[in-house]
This record gives structure tokens, C-alpha cells and sequence, in this order.
């Protein structure tokens, strides 16, 4: 006769909690533990403040951000730990980006870039020229809006508000 | 007050003035009509425009996109079954109907003439108890500010949806991104590295571009290309009939005092106000069964309820600097740019500036109005507008604008940051409002906590002595709790 071997109670419980961390959706858990490691760098970073020889107050500079980094962890230790025993009905399984969100942020931060070298006006017509040849763009009349756009902003901000836009770093050179 | 009012009136139509005014309204109207872009992007992205002008017309200008956004938000959920912001769900529901049936332009008109409705009485209403209000927090102490700003802190629980903890976790960056720069007490440096930009601390304004109108931008882009572009329905331009005004008089009254009442209560937006005006219209109605089947008093209530908001909103802002909602924030940052504090004193310093803008706020609603009902057919071409052309447009205004508050690239970098950061967290659905709000409220929580320890010599007993504190750390139990208890039964509702 085979004895049928039961497993332990505790190994139940065990059993369906790695069950459970493995079939929730792991994307949900990412942002949490990022954050929990940046407030535990902050929290370093908060040990290293200056503490000023005449403070007598029991509250001082570091309270505030170590309570916050605090709270932080515990909620996101929270959010974890309800991603693992009530998984989010909402959830989908979807790519959290598709190309055009990449290509929107790597716009974002060309732009940027470009401007600090390019000045605004190089910068603005050339990023808007690229944008629309990566979204296919044949019609015309949307370059001349590109063109004329960014024109009228250089305008309206140079002689209606006197606000001086960045004319970049190699028109610096130049001028020198 | 009259007087302060009257030399306001004349100031908001004056041809300095006005023109200014309908260019806010006009542009609010065009960005809030376009699904996807709210109010508070409107407000964000023409903040930036503002920074030349003098307070008065930079305030006016702000007043009127939002009060134009919000309108604005019904016309593409009326032709297109779209909300252009989320103030204007409720109105799908018998808009849209409306629309299907060829009653597109009568549905546009009583929605004009409810949010005008709305707006004007939230107004009213504003004009009427705000200098009460602020005169009662005059006596304010750091105590109190502590404990209000705590108060405020809660609003982030009852914005944060279904999803509790997401709006506290955001709540907490905004709260850390605050302790940035010299500590406002002792000026220790707190998180600068070294990098001259943040002894400053982090502006807002570049936050809240980066959060409102960059983020946005990379959401709308992400599913430009797979939107189906939704042709409009044939519709005859004939508007509402006397009958029909005479319909919805009582309903759009009622829910305009509604508006005003949900406004003023801080967290609670137009989104949530025109679905209770909505539900509050439907209970009252002898015909609740045509609620929903383009019922004009339904769709009445919805856009005089969320033009309600309006008024209610600029409540605590203008008399506590508490702002309810990631739009008044937003006109927070704005009012701080031009050198104003908001509170109780703004109405002592500068009452020409707090009559200034419910002038203008009346004004609005007047040129909201007129624009609303003249411009049906023009503003049915502004929702074929290509979004293509838009979203590089808004990306390049909003960068523009950080730039152009400082003359800094240092702010361009952090909009550019938090941008990107706002869209990130927009996938992991953590509501982006709560970021700003505590990053406002954070400094006035810490800053007056300080100040009291010191007055009450590190005795924490300022918490209880005082019945005003004492009468707001009360009021943020409850609204904990409350918020606790709606966020358990919306997620029993998901489920």
C-alpha cells in the first residue's frame, strides 16, 4: 500500500504565495521598487545634511524629506504587497510603450538639446520638419505651418512679451 | 466692495482689456473642444504667454481659457461622443443623442447657455462669500496654516480615483521634489548636489508644464495613429426654442449652486460635479427614464454643473492658497509668477486684483456665452483639426515656456523631466494632480509645522489648543476616512 504523501501546512501557504508572485504582472511591481530604491538613496543622501550648530528646534531640515521617503517606502511595499494578494482587475497585459511614444520622448529630449546648441528658431523648424517626415506627412500646406509657426512665436515672444528665446550656443560663437 | 467690483467691470471691458479676455475664452474653447486636451493643459500651455503682460491681463487671460476649456469640453462629447476633458462625460450621454438625432446645434446652445448659467451663478456666489471667508482667515496663525495645509494634503486621497496608494505615492514625490534647495528655516542645503539651479528649489511652473502639457502630448501621440478620424453627423443649425429655455431654467440653476458647492470643496472637480448635478437632475425629474435618451435637462445639468466648478473652485485658492484641483494650481503658479500670494491677505493687499479677476470671471461668462452660441458652425471645423499638427505644436509651446519664465535652460531640463516622468507614470495609471498639489502644499505644511514648534517651544500641543487647528486636523481625519471608504466601494464597483 502507498502512503499518499500530504504537504505541510506550511508548505501550502508557501506553495501559493510564490504561486502568486509568479503570475502577477510583473510590470506592476517595477515602478514600486524603483522609487523604494531612490528613497532609500535619498534617505543616505538626507543623512549627509548640514546640521547647523545654533538649531534648538527638535524638528530640523531633516524631518521632512525623511518622513516623506519613509511614507514612500511603506507605500510602495504596500502597493507591492497588494499587487501579489488582490491583483489589480485593470491590468492588461499591452506594451507600456509603442514606437511612437519612444520616438515622442527621444523628440522631446532632441528638441531640447537642439535648442541649447541651435537656438530656437533652427531648432523648432528643424525638429518640426522631422516630426512630420516621420509621421509620413506629404502634405504641404503642414510645412508652411511649421514655417509659419515658428516665425510667429519668435515674433510674439520678441516684440509682443520681450521675452529674448535662446538663440544657442553656436550663434554665441559666431557673434564672438 | 461695490466700488472694488464696478472699477473691476470696467477694468475687464476695457480695450485693453477685453480683447485679451476673448482671446482667453476663445483659446480655451478651441484647446477643451479638441478630445484630449483639458482645461488645466490649456491653462499650462498659455500660462507661458502671460509672463510679458501686466497681472491684471494675465490673470483675465488665464480666467477665460479655463472657463473656456471647460465649456469647450462639451462640443467635441456632444458631436463626436468624445469628452474633449473629463468635466464633460456626463454630457455624452444625452449630447451625443442629441447629435444622432440631428439636434446638434440645439444641444450646443442649451449647453452654452447652462454653462454660462453655471458659470455666472459660481460667480455670484464667489463675489458674495469669499471676502467672508477670507476675512475669517485672517486670524490664521502657522498653527493653522500647518493644519490647513495637512487638510489640503488630504485632497490627494480623494483625487486619487479607485487607486488609493498610486495618488499617495505621487503625493510623496511631489512632497519630495519640494524639500528641494535651501531649507526654508535654517537654509541648510537639501538635495542640490552642488548644482547652483536647485538652491532655488524646483519652480513649478516647468513642472507643471512638463506634467499637464508634455506627458499629454506623449499620451495623445502614442494613438494618433491608430484613431479612426470620426466624421461628423449632418445637423440642422436650428438652436434651442424658447420652450426648451424655459425647460431647463430650473434645472440649470439648481445645478449651478450644486457646482458651486462641489467646487468649493477641495478635491472635488468638475468631473465629479457634473455627474452629481447629472444624478441630482435625474432623481428630481417626474420623466427619469428620457435621462440618457437626449433628455435636455440631463444634459443641462451636466454642463451648468461643471461650469459650477468654475466659481466654488477659486474659493479656497483666492482665501486660503489652498488650490482644489490640478487646474487652480495651475492658476496658483500663475498668480505667484505675477508676485501675488494667494490667501486671506491677497484680499487686503490687493483687492484690486481679487475684484479684477470675478469681474472678469462675470465677463467671461458673458463672452463664453456669445462666442458659444455665435461660433456653432466654426467650432464644429475646430474639432477636424488635425491632432498631428497640434501635438508638436503643444510640445514646442510647452518647452518654450518653461524656458521663457527664468530666461533658463535649467527649466527646460525639468520639464523635459517630469514630462517624461508624467508619462511614465500615467501607464502605471498614478494620477499626476497629487504631484503638483503637494508640491504647493508640502513647503506650507513643513514651513508653518516649523514655525510652531518654535512658537510653542518644541511642544506639539499647538495641535489641540488651538480650536481652528484643531477644527482642520478633525476636518483631515474625515476626509481620510471618507476618501478610504469611496476608494474600497469604487474598487468593489471595478470588481
Amino acid at each position: 500500500m502507498v502512503m499518499k504523501r500530504t504537504p505541510s501546512t506550511k508548505n501550502c501557504a508557501w506553495g501559493a504565495f510564490f504561486k502568486k508572485v509568479t503570475d502577477m504582472n510583473v510590470k506592476n511591481i517595477i515602478l514600486p521598487s524603483v522609487i523604494i530604491v531612490i528613497s532609500l538613496v535619498a534617505l543616505y543622501f538626507i543623512s549627509q545634511f548640514a546640521v547647523p550648530s545654533f538649531q534648538d528646534a527638535s524638528v530640523g531640515s531633516k524631518f521632512f524629506p525623511t518622513a516623506i521617503a519613509v511614507i514612500q517606502i511603506i507605500i510602495c511595499v504596500c502597493i507591492i504587497l497588494g499587487e501579489i494578494f488582490h491583483k489589480d482587475p485593470q491590468q492588461d497585459s499591452a506594451p507600456l510603450f509603442n514606437k511612437y511614444s519612444i520616438f515622442g520622448a527621444v523628440f522631446i529630449i532632441g528638441y531640447a538639446t537642439a535648442i541649447y546648441f541651435l537656438g530656437y528658431l533652427a531648432a523648432t523648424l528643424l525638429a518640426f520638419f522631422l516630426y512630420l517626415v516621420f509621421f509620413k506627412t506629404t502634405k504641404r500646406y503642414y510645412y508652411l505651418i511649421a514655417i509659419v509657426f515658428t516665425l510667429v512665436i519668435y515674433y510674439v515672444f520678441a516684440n509682443v512679451f520681450y521675452v529674448a528665446l535662446p538663440e544657442g550656443l553656436f550663434a554665441g560663437l559666431f557673434y564672438d | 466692495m461695490i466700488d472694488h467690483l464696478f472699477n473691476g467691470l470696467l477694468t475687464a471691458l476695457s480695450f485693453d482689456i477685453l480683447p485679451i479676455l476673448i482671446f482667453g475664452v476663445v483659446g480655451g474653447i478651441t484647446l477643451g473642444a479638441m478630445p484630449g486636451l483639458t482645461a488645466t493643459m490649456g491653462v499650462a500651455i498659455l500660462l507661458p504667454f502671460t509672463f510679458g503682460m501686466d497681472s491684471t491681463a494675465a490673470l483675465v487671460m488665464l480666467i477665460g481659457v479655463y472657463i473656456g476649456g471647460i465649456y469647450g469640453g462639451s462640443i467635441a462629447a456632444i458631436l463626436l461622443n468624445t469628452p474633449g476633458t473629463p468635466a464633460s462625460a456626463a454630457s455624452v450621454l444625452d449630447g451625443y443623442t442629441l447629435t444622432k438625432n440631428g439636434q446638434a446645434a440645439r444641444a450646443l446652445s442649451i449647453s452654452a447657455i447652462s454653462s454660462f448659467s453655471g458659470g455666472f451663478i459660481s460667480t455670484v456666489l464667489l463675489i458674495m462669500f469669499a471676502p467672508i471667508l477670507a476675512n475669517f482667515a485672517l486670524r490664521f496663525n502657522a498653527p493653522e496654516y500647518f493644519a490647513l495645509a495637512l487638510f489640503g494634503l488630504t485632497i490627494i486621497c480623494s483625487i486619487s480615483g479607485s487607486n488609493l496608494l498610486k495618488g499617495l505615492l505621487a503625493g510623496t514625490i511631489g512632497l519630495l521634489v519640494s524639500t528641494v534647495g535651501l531649507d526654508p528655516i535654517t537654509s541648510v542645503p537639501r538635495f542640490t548636489f552642488g548644482i547652483m539651479d536647485l538652491y532655488s528649489g524646483i519652480s513649478i511652473i516647468p513642472v507643471l508644464i512638463g506634467l499637464f502639457a508634455l506627458s499629454e502630448a506623449l499620451t495623445q501621440l502614442e494613438s494618433i495613429v491608430s484613431e479612426k478620424k470620426q466624421a461628423l453627423r449632418n445637423f440642422s443649425l436650428k438652436m434651442l426654442s424658447r420652450k426648451d429655455l424655459k425647460d431647463i431654467a430650473p434645472t440649470a440653476i439648481k445645478s449651478g449652486v450644486l457646482g458651486t458647492v462641489i467646487g468649493s470643496v477641495p478635491g472635488a472637480g468638475a468631473d465629479i460635479s457634473s455627474f452629481v448635478c447629472y444624478n441630482e437632475a435625474k432623481r428630481a425629474s417626474k420623466n427619469p427614464e428620457e435621462f440618457g435618451k437626449g433628455s435636455i435637462k440631463g444634459l443641462s445639468a451636466a454642463e451648468a454643473g461643471n461650469n459650477g466648478v468654475t466659481g466654488g473652485a477659486l474659493v479656497p485658492l483666492l482665501t486660503l492658497g489652498v488650490p482644489g484641483d490640478a487646474v487652480t494650481a495651475v492658476l496658483l503658479g500663475a498668480l505667484v509668477i505675477q508676485g501675488l500670494t494667494p490667501g486671506p491677505l491677497l484680499f487686503t493687499h490687493n483687492p484690486e486684483v481679487v475684484y479684477n479677476i470675478f469681474s472678469s470671471m462675470l465677463v467671461a461668462n458673458i463672452v463664453m456665452l456669445i462666442v458659444g452660441l455665435i461660433g456653432i458652425r466654426f467650432f464644429c471645423k475646430i474639432i477636424e483639426i488635425p491632432r498631428i499638427l497640434m501635438i508638436p505644436i503643444i510640445m514646442f509651446l510647452s518647452i518654450i515656456g518653461a524656458y521663457s519664465i527664468n530666461n533658463s535652460m535649467f527649466d527646460i531640463g525639468v520639464a523635459v523631466f517630469f514630462g517624461l516622468l508624467g508619462f511614465v507614470l500615467i501607464k502605471f495609471r498614478v494620477p499626476l494632480s497629487p504631484i503638483l498639489i503637494a508640491m504647493i502644499l508640502g513647503p506650507m505644511a513643513e514651513t508653518n509645522l516649523r514655525k510652531s514648534l518654535l512658537m510653542y517651544e518644541n511642544s506639539w500641543s499647538f495641535l489641540y489648543d488651538r480650536p481652528i487647528a484643531l477644527f482642520f486636523l478633525v476636518l483631515t481625519a474625515f476626509s481620510i476616512y471618507s476618501a478610504v471608504k469611496f476608494s474600497k466601494r469604487k474598487k468593489k464597483v471595478i470588481v
